[in-house]
C-alpha cells in the first residue's frame, strides 16, 4: 500500500506540489492526468524517492520511503522515466539486463537471463536483442526501457511501478499492448501509477484517474466519476463531448475542433 | 566468446610487446637471451649460463622500463574508461578533471625554481621531489575541480566538466608563466616533462607506482555494473539501487591516484586515456565489465609499443613518448570521430 500525505515540494518559494494526499492499494492502476507543467513528473520523482519532499510523508507498505536502502527499494519499486538518453553503445539485451542489477552481484544467474528473455518478448523487443540501443526508433527504445523496468520487478509480489509517459512514442498497437500489460500486472497485485496524456486510454485501462492542476490534486476517482466535460475544461481548457460506449460502458471523450481562425499568423 | 578472443589476443600482444621491449633498443639483445632471462626468473633453465652483460641490461634497464610502460598504460587506459562512464561523455579523459594540468604546473615550477624555492623540500624528498610534487599538484587540482562541482553537497557532473576546463586553463596559463620565467635549459626540461618519457625508469619508480595502479585495477572493475547503470543516467542508476554520488567519488579518487602517480613518474602522456577505451568499445561492446580490464590491457600494449618506437626510431637519442602516442592516436581518434559523427551530433 502506498500512502501519500500532504506532499509539498517547492524550489526557492516557487511551489511545485501543494498538499497532495492519496492512497493506492495493491492491485490498483492509477493514471495521473494534467496539463503540461502541472507537476505530474515531479510527483513521480517524489514517489520514487529520487527527490525529497519539502513537506509531507510517503509510506510504502507501512514504512517511510526514506528509511528504505536504495537496494531494497530497487527490488520493490521501478520507474520508467519520460526521457532516456543512453550514453554508451549497449545492446538491447544488455540494457534489459540492467533491470536485473539489483538482484545479482557480479554475474547474472540463470533466473535473471530467463526474466530478461521473458520481459523482452512481452514488450516485443526480443527480435532486437543484439541491436544497439542507439540505433532504435523512439517507440522501440521505449519498449526496451519498459522491458528493463519490468525485469527489475519481475516475480516480486508486492511492488510499485511508476510509468512517466510510457507510451508517448509508441504506435497504437503497442500503446494498448503496454497499458494492457500494466493492467494485467495490477490485477496480479502490483500498484501502478502512470502519467498519461490520452484521457481515453487512461479511462479504458486505469481503475482511478488522478487529475492535477498547478501542483494540486483536483479530482480523484473512477473514470466514470471524474470524466465530464466541465472537469476536462477545468484541467485542460478544451471543450469535449463525453460519450459512453454502450457495449463496454467505458467513458470516452470526443474533443471539439479547436478554432484558431482569429489568429492572423503574421499574414494580413 | 568474442570477448574471450579479444582478451587472449590482447594478452598475446602484450607478451610480444614485452619481449620486443626487452630485446630491442640502443643495445640489441638476442631473443634467446631474453627468453633465458625470463625462464630463469621463474627458476627454470638455471643450468644454462646467461651472458652477464645481457642479463644486467635486461634486469637493470629493460625490465623496469617495460614494467613502467605497462603500469602507466594500464593506469591511463582503465581510468579513461571509468572517467568516460561517470561523465557520460565520450570525449572525457582523466586530464579533464585537472590531473595533468595540476601535475604540469607543479612539475614546471619545481624545474624552474628548484634552487630558490624548493631547496628544503629537495633535501627532504631527494630525487623524488618532482614525482611527489606532480602527484600533489594532480591531487590538489582535482580536489579543487571536485569542490567547485559540489551542489547541495553532491558532485554535479556538468559543473565538474566546466570547472575542469577552467582549472585546466588556469593551471595552463600559470605553467606558461613559469616557462616564460625559466632559462633555456629549464625550458627544455619542462617541455620534455610535459611530453612524457619513460626514460627515468628505475625499479624504485616501478615499486612506487605499483600500489596506485593495482588499487585502480582491482577497484574500478568492481564498479563495472554501477558504471553500466550510469550510462542510463544518474537517476536511473539510483532507481536501480546504486548510490551515484558514492560511485562518482570512488571513481575520481581511484583514477586520480592512478593517473596522478603515472604522470608523476612518466610526465604527461596524451591520448591513451581517451582513445584506448574507445578502441576497446569498438572491438567488443560497451559493457564495462569487459571495457575496463580490456582498456588496461590495450593501454599497456600501446604504451609499451609507443615507448619502443620512442627510444628506437631516432637512436641513440629518444623522442618523447607523448609525441608518439599522439601521432599514433590522432588518426585513430579522427577515424572514430568521422565514423561516429552521426551518433555524436544526434
Amino acid at each position: 500500500m502506498l500512502v501519500a500525505e500532504n506532499l509539498t515540494y517547492s524550489i526557492k518559494k516557487h511551489s511545485i506540489l501543494k498538499g497532495i494526499n492519496f492512497v493506492i492499494q495493491p492491485g490498483e492502476m492509477v493514471a495521473l492526468l494534467g496539463a503540461n507543467g502541472a507537476g505530474k513528473s515531479t510527483l513521480i520523482k517524489m514517489l520514487n524517492a529520487e527527490q525529497s519532499l519539502s513537506e509531507g510523508k510517503i509510506s510504502l507498505f507501512g514504512t517511510d520511503l526514506k528509511s528504505y536502502s536504495p537496494l531494497s527499494l530497487a527490488k520493490m519499486r521501478a520507474t520508467m522515466a519520460q526521457h532516456h538518453h543512453v550514453s554508451a553503445d549497449f545492446t538491447v539485451a544488455e540494457i534489459v539486463m540492467m533491470g536485473r542489477y539489483p538482484h545479482y552481484n557480479s554475474n547474472p544467474k540463470k533466473e535473471d537471463l530467463l526474466v530478461v528473455q521473458e520481459t523482452m518478448s512481452l514488450c516485443g523487443v526480443d527480435h532486437l536483442e543484439q541491436r544497439s540501443i542507439l540505433s532504435l526508433s523512439g517507440g522501440e527504445k521505449q519498449r526496451v526501457h519498459l522491458a528493463r523496468v519490468l525485469a527489475q520487478l519481475w516475480k516480486q509480489p508486492n511492488c510499485l511501478l511508476l510509468l512517466d509517459e510510457p507510451i508517448s512514442a509508441m504506435d497504437i498497437r503497442f500503446q494498448h499492448h503496454t497499458l494492457a500489460l500494466a493492467r494485467a500486472l495490477a490485477d496480479r497485485g502490483w500498484m501502478i501509477v502512470a502519467v498519461l496524456h490520452d484521457i481515453n486510454l487512461a479511462a479504458q485501462y486505469a481503475d482511478r484517474l488522478l487529475l492535477m492542476k498547478n501542483g494540486r490534486k483536483l479530482m480523484d476517482g473512477t473514470p466514470s466519476e471524474v470524466i465530464n466535460s466541465r472537469n476536462i475544461y477545468t484541467i485542460f481548457g478544451i471543450d469535449v463531448e463525453v460519450v459512453v460506449n454502450p457495449k463496454t460502458l467505458h467513458t470516452y471523450i470526443v474533443p471539439k475542433t479547436v478554432d484558431v481562425s482569429g489568429c492572423s499568423f503574421g499574414m494580413m | 566468446m568474442k570477448k574471450k578472443v579479444i582478451y587472449i589476443l590482447l594478452a598475446a600482444l602484450l607478451l610480444v610487446a614485452t619481449l620486443a621491449s626487452l630485446s630491442l633498443g640502443a643495445f640489441f639483445i638476442p631473443l634467446g637471451e631474453v627468453y633465458l632471462n625470463m625462464m630463469q626468473k621463474f627458476g627454470l633453465c638455471l643450468e644454462v649460463p646467461a651472458d652477464e652483460l645481457y642479463s644486467n641490461v635486461i634486469d637493470l634497464v629493460r625490465w623496469p622500463r617495460t614494467l613502467l610502460g605497462i603500469l602507466v598504460g594500464a593506469a591511463l587506459g582503465i581510468s579513461g574508461a571509468a572517467i568516460q562512464s561517470i561523465f557520460r561523455n565520450p570525449l572525457a579523459e582523466p586530464g579533464l578533471i585537472g590531473i595533468s594540468a595540476g601535475a604540469s604546473l607543479v612539475a614546471a615550477s619545481i624545474i624552474a625554481f628548484e634552487a630558490v624555492l624548493f631547496a628544503t623540500l629537495g633535501q627532504l624528498f631527494g630525487h623524488y621531489l618532482l614525482a611527489v610534487g606532480a602527484f600533489t599538484g594532480a591531487g590538489v587540482a582535482t580536489w579543487l575541480v571536485y569542490r567547485i562541482s559540489l551542489y547541495e553537497g553532491k558532485p554535479h557532473i556538468g559543473t565538474m566538466l566546466l570547472a575542469g576546463v577552467a582549472i585546466n586553463a588556469l593551471a595552463g596559463s600559470l605553467t606558461g608563466l613559469v616557462s616564460f620565467l625559466s632559462d633555456e635549459q629549464q625550458l627544455r626540461s619542462i617541455t620534455f616533462w610535459m611530453l612524457g618519457s619513460l626514460g627515468g625508469a628505475t625499479w624504485d619508480a616501478v615499486w612506487t607506482l605499483l600500489p596506485f595502479v593495482v588499487a585502480a585495477l582491482l577497484g574500478l572493475p568492481l564498479m563495472a555494473k554501477s558504471l553500466n547503470a550510469f550510462s542510463l543516467g544518474e537517476q536511473e542508476a539510483q532507481q536501480l539501487g546504486q548510490r551515484p554520488n558514492r560511485i562518482k567519488v570512488r571513481v575520481i579518487v581511484l583514477a586520480t591516484m592512478a593517473v596522478g602517480a603515472a604522470v608523476s613518474v612518466a610526465g604527461i602522456i596524451g591520448f591513451v586515456g581517451l582513445l584506448v577505451p574507445h578502441a576497446v568499445r569498438m572491438l567488443g561492446g560497451a559493457d564495462n565489465r569487459y571495457v575496463m580490464p580490456a582498456s588496461a590491457l590495450l593501454g599497456a600494449v600501446i604504451l609499451t609499443i609507443a615507448d619502443l618506437i620512442a627510444r628506437t626510431i631516432a637512436m641513440p637519442s629518444e623522442i618523447p613518448i607523448g609525441v608518439v602516442t599522439a601521432l599514433l592516436g590522432t588518426p585513430l581518434f579522427l577515424y572514430i570521430l568521422i565514423r561516429d559523427k552521426k551518433k555524436i551530433i544526434v
